[in-house]
């Protein structure tokens, strides 16, 4: 009898826990009540697919519609051997401007998560959100790309409770925070000099345009790692173009390529199933440019690759990881981000990353 | 001595004043050529890295002397770009004004029938689906997809004028719809693009001077020496056309044989400089206008003054560029404008002063 | 001295897409020295024939100056014989009268002109100087007047000198003095043995200052011959539909006078 109550009673209470509304706060400051946990989203940005992998085996089965821009890569073909039948995800058109609300409502998603900076709709998006949650679905605003050491915990935190997977959640926090504790107690309590940084953002893709982080994103990563990006100088925006004098007067000590597998023929390649040898020959060849291998980093084999897309994806500790390790080699021995990259991938996503990511080209 | 003891009449006046006016037309054009060369020399002088004028010289006439920095800053960079923005100013300016009278619209610009937006199509399928003639090499599609595409637009405006033996209403409507047909084009490949693509995408079409680099310059370069001597040799011919179509054809001018051929130049000067520099605005307008105003419209001037003034306007845009924004660079056609509207402004002000 | 003339054989034209304004139409001779007012009621064919002459509208049949069909000439050898004097000029051109001219001559070559620059400015400058405009050459063409603007299209039409000089409507639009100054003038020109074509819409006019008129009518010729001949009470109520009385002014000048 007892027993018979007690099961009765925990029932209750986990159907109870389930159907209880869940209140979050989101990285704006919003505060969003959901009726009950998400069990469907809707992504803003279909990228954020490999953030739901960080909190679920399956993530497709967590995405009730989602925006075509994640199709558009290579990594989107590793999912899909894995799981085919994304292929049958509706999707809400290609960037915001191209957002379906229709696609959006009629996919019947829980939530919808949206970046509050990104190529899905953003916060601006006032008449869908509206649209939205007139019909039911409640929006909320993740970040990985305008404050990404501020946000990123917060946006994992926020999907766990979400999704009522708070346990992974926290568990890649844990495994976040660690990394990026160890990061920033040595510099602040080294206090290093902080080395002129040129990073050559998506190298070589245009041969004379050289793409630099301004003040945000990308300009923050070099900043916890301890250095000094020379973009942050000139360009008042998230990115711009440098004029090249600038980039030699500059005297850059280090040189970081970024790229994505997009780039192939033209410019610096990086990311899923790109091989080492490809990585190095085409940063090879962007070095052959004139202005580049005037460069004291070049001239001193400083000179590193970095995966373009870290900037807008949870991931950016293992970019932080690298780029510390970079440019003060001697303070960061310890740290290994390639020994990150496999705890990243056994211990949370079921289509690991493989590929190149980074390469250091300093031997 | 002989003609002194004549009376001076109106038709000697006259006549005075003609050569006054050819005299100061060449005047004013040597003067702007004046201009060019100590813009373009202020140009070498300028840039973000505290090269003194020393350094500059030296780099430029010892370069052995020079250490590694400061001569790929001065043969590299600042060069190129310098030269470029001179030559970019030419044909864009030439162009607009050969386009001005064909059209009879001093509104016109290279780009009013579309050889901006068929460029920006090019560039768009080279860079987001990398589509381009085999044996181009990686660094070229672009800029030849560019070319190729502003140079086909204007052969098919060519022929459907030729084919409902158009006049100049249709030969614009047409352009018009083929401006929009294209953008519309470039819409539908963004929405194939990857975000970074499409960005760009974007980056291209709004036009740069540092995509010079000295093989890109020396290519403009032939295509404005190889076009120049056609545009003057017409330049009669061009007159006429002011005097209106009827006049024109009386005088012995095949209208549309002179379109034709005068489309054929503009195409090669506009898709030359769009496929190296990306869509650079404005100046293809206000070139020839300011030229307009110095020197009127007999062509023998009118075009040399619209060439130098466009390479002017450029190269003063260039180095604004430089001190508005160190270290950064903005899309040229932004600083163009800013250059340009008021010395254009102030110019249409005096004429109307001049005018009450 | 040219003593070539002109006459027309059997020419049809019309603007592409409509049925033909004139249709089949043959003339008698145009001769130097005479001047011809073209006449005949709106969409008569009056522009359309000036037009197919010069060349300005694509024409079929036959244009005969002496034996030699000048349809059939290219525009270049025309440009050399034929003007063509638009009824305006074109506004909102940066160009003086001086430069209007010397452009009009050293356009394309003429056999009978030099095309050495100081040649062909002295040419110009001789023209102004005999239409007694002169003081005109340096004024841009957009700010002279009405009557200004008239005579210095003349002076680009009759700069070259042609054989057979063609105008349309020349007085429209112009007062009293200027119509005077344009038609002496004309009638100068075509004293030097040269075929002068002018389109007219004042009968009146016509009578002053042509020695032939040709009525159009429908696209044919419906008569040609000298204005006393031509415009009879019967004539003109035919063409133009309205009655008109037909006198002698007290000078013994012919006179149309519409009634009602």
């Amino acid at each position: 009898m007892k027993k018979t109550l007690m099961l009765v009673v925990s029932i209750l209470v986990a159907g109870l826990c389930y159907s209880q509304p869940v209140q979050v706060t989101d990285v704006l400051g919003r505060t969003v009540t959901l009726k009950k946990p998400a069990r469907k989203v809707l992504l803003g940005e279909g990228r954020d697919i490999v953030t739901l992998n960080i909190l679920h085996p399956r993530p497709g089965d967590l995405i009730a519609a989602w925006t075509d821009d994640f199709k558009k890569t290579l990594e989107y073909k590793h999912y899909l051997k894995q799981f085919p039948e994304l292929e049958r995800i509706p999707t809400t058109g290609s960037g915001a401007a191209g957002f379906s609300a229709e696609n959006a409502i009629a996919s019947r998603p829980d939530v919808a998560v949206f970046a509050v900076k990104g190529h899905g709709p953003g916060p601006e998006a006032k008449e869908l959100i509206s649209q939205l949650q007139a019909a039911g679905i409640p929006v909320v605003f993740i970040d990985f790309r305008s404050s990404p050491f501020k946000n990123t915990i917060p946006s994992i935190r926020l999907l766990g409770s979400v999704l009522q997977l708070e346990a992974r959640a926290e568990a890649f926090i844990a495994f976040y925070q660690s990394r990026l504790n160890k990061i920033t107690s040595v510099i602040s309590a080294r206090k290093p000099a902080t080395p002129a940084v040129f990073m050559d953002m998506k190298a070589g893709m245009a041969e004379n345009e050289f793409n630099s982080p301004g003040k945000d994103n990308l300009n923050q990563f070099i900043q916890a790692a301890g250095g000094y990006n020379i973009g942050a100088d000139a360009l008042p925006g998230p990115v711009g173009q440098l004029n090249q004098e600038f980039v030699i007067s500059r005297r850059p000590a280090i040189y970081i390529a970024t790229g994505t597998d997009i780039f192939r023929g033209k410019g610096v390649v990086l990311g899923a199933d790109v091989t080492a040898e490809e990585t190095a020959a085409s940063i090879k060849k962007r070095l052959q440019h004139p202005v580049i291998s005037t460069l004291p980093a070049v001239k001193n084999k400083r000179v590193y690759g970095l995966w373009h897309l870290f900037y807008a994806s949870p991931f950016n500790i293992l970019a932080t990881e690298c780029i510390a390790k970079w440019i003060h080699p001697d303070l960061f021995a310890d740290i290994d981000p390639d020994a990150s990259l496999r705890e990243l991938n056994e211990k949370f996503l079921s289509v690991p990353m493989k590929g190149t990511y980074w390469i250091s080209m300093d031997k | 001595m002989v003609k002194t003891l004549h009376t001076t009449t109106t038709r000697d006046i006259a006549e005075q004043h003609y050569r006054q006016l050819r005299k100061k037309r060449l005047l004013i054009i040597v003067l702007l050529a004046a201009a060019c060369f100590i813009s373009f020399c202020f140009d070498m002088v300028t840039g973000p890295s505290a090269l003194s004028v020393r350094e500059v010289l030296a780099a430029l006439f010892n370069t052995a002397s020079a250490d590694d920095t400061t001569r790929v800053i001065v043969w590299t960079v600042r060069m190129p770009y310098a030269v470029m923005a001179l030559l970019v100013g030419m044909a864009l300016s030439l162009a607009g004004a050969e386009m001005q009278t064909i059209l009879n619209n001093p509104l016109a610009s290279p780009f009013t029938l579309g050889v901006s937006a068929a460029a920006t199509l090019g560039a768009a399928l080279a860079i987001i689906l990398g589509i381009s003639l085999p044996g181009i090499s990686e660094n070229w599609i672009v800029s030849f997809n560019a070319f190729l595409l502003a140079f086909a637009s204007v052969l098919l405006l060519q022929l459907v004028s030729r084919l409902r033996n158009a006049g100049v209403t249709i030969l614009v409507l047409f352009g018009i719809a083929l401006v929009f047909t294209f953008n519309a084009l470039v819409a539908l490949l963004h929405y194939v693009a990857t975000p970074e693509a499409l960005q760009q995408v974007i980056f291209w079409s709004m036009g740069s001077l540092a995509r010079a680099n000295w093989e890109k310059v020396q290519l403009l370069a032939v295509v404005v020496l190889a076009v120049t001597p056609f545009t003057m040799a017409s330049c009669w011919k061009m007159t006429a056309l002011r005097l209106g179509e009827e006049r024109a054809t009386g005088l012995g001018i095949n209208i549309k044989k002179l379109r034709f051929t005068s489309l054929l130049r503009i195409s090669l000067l506009a898709s030359a400089s769009v496929a190296f520099v990306g869509t650079i605005g404005f100046i293809g307008l206000v070139g020839p206008h300011i030229a307009r105003m110095l020197v009127g419209e007999d062509h023998r001037y009118w075009f040399p003054a619209s060439m130098v003034t466009g390479a002017l306007v450029m190269s003063l845009a260039s180095i604004a560029s430089k001190l508005l924004v160190p270290g950064a660079l903005l899309p040229v056609g932004i600083v163009t404008a800013l250059v340009g509207v008021p010395v254009f402004i102030y110019l249409i002000m005096r004429k109307a002063r001049q005018t009450r | 001295m040219e003593e070539r003339s002109l006459h027309i054989k059997s020419i049809s034209a019309g603007y592409p897409g409509k049925p033909d304004l004139i249709r089949e139409l043959s003339t008698r001779s145009f001769n130097p020295g005479v001047i011809t007012a073209l006449v005949g009621p709106n969409a008569a064919g009056k522009s359309t024939l000036l037009k197919s002459i010069a060349g300005l509208l694509p024409a079929r049949g036959e244009v005969y100056l002496d034996k030699q069909n000048i349809l059939r000439l290219p525009l270049l050898k025309k440009a050399g014989i034929i003007s063509y004097m638009p009824q305006y000029l074109p506004f909102d051109v940066s160009l003086t009268v001086i430069e209007s001219l010397v452009t009009s001559l050293k356009v394309s070559p003429l056999d009978h002109i030099s095309a050495h620059a100081p040649d062909v400015r002295k040419k110009a400058f001789d023209i102004l100087e005999k239409m007694d405009i002169v003081h005109l050459a340096m004024e841009p063409l957009d700010e002279l007047s009405g009557g200004q603007r008239q005579l210095v299209s003349l002076a680009q039409a009759v700069v070259r000198n042609p054989h057979v000089l063609l105008l349309d409507e020349p007085t429209s639009a112009l007062d009293l003095q200027h119509q005077v100054s344009v038609m002496k003038w004309v009638q100068d020109y075509a004293a030097q043995h040269k075929i002068v074509l002018m389109v007219l819409h004042d009968i009146n006019m016509a009578i002053r200052w042509a020695d032939e008129i040709l009525v159009l009518h429908e696209g044919k010729v419906y008569k040609h011959d000298t204005p006393d001949k031509v415009f009879t009470p019967a004539v003109l109520k035919e063409v133009y539909k309205v009655d008109a009385a037909v006198e002698y002014s007290a000078g013994g000048h012919l006179q149309v006078r519409v009634e009602g």
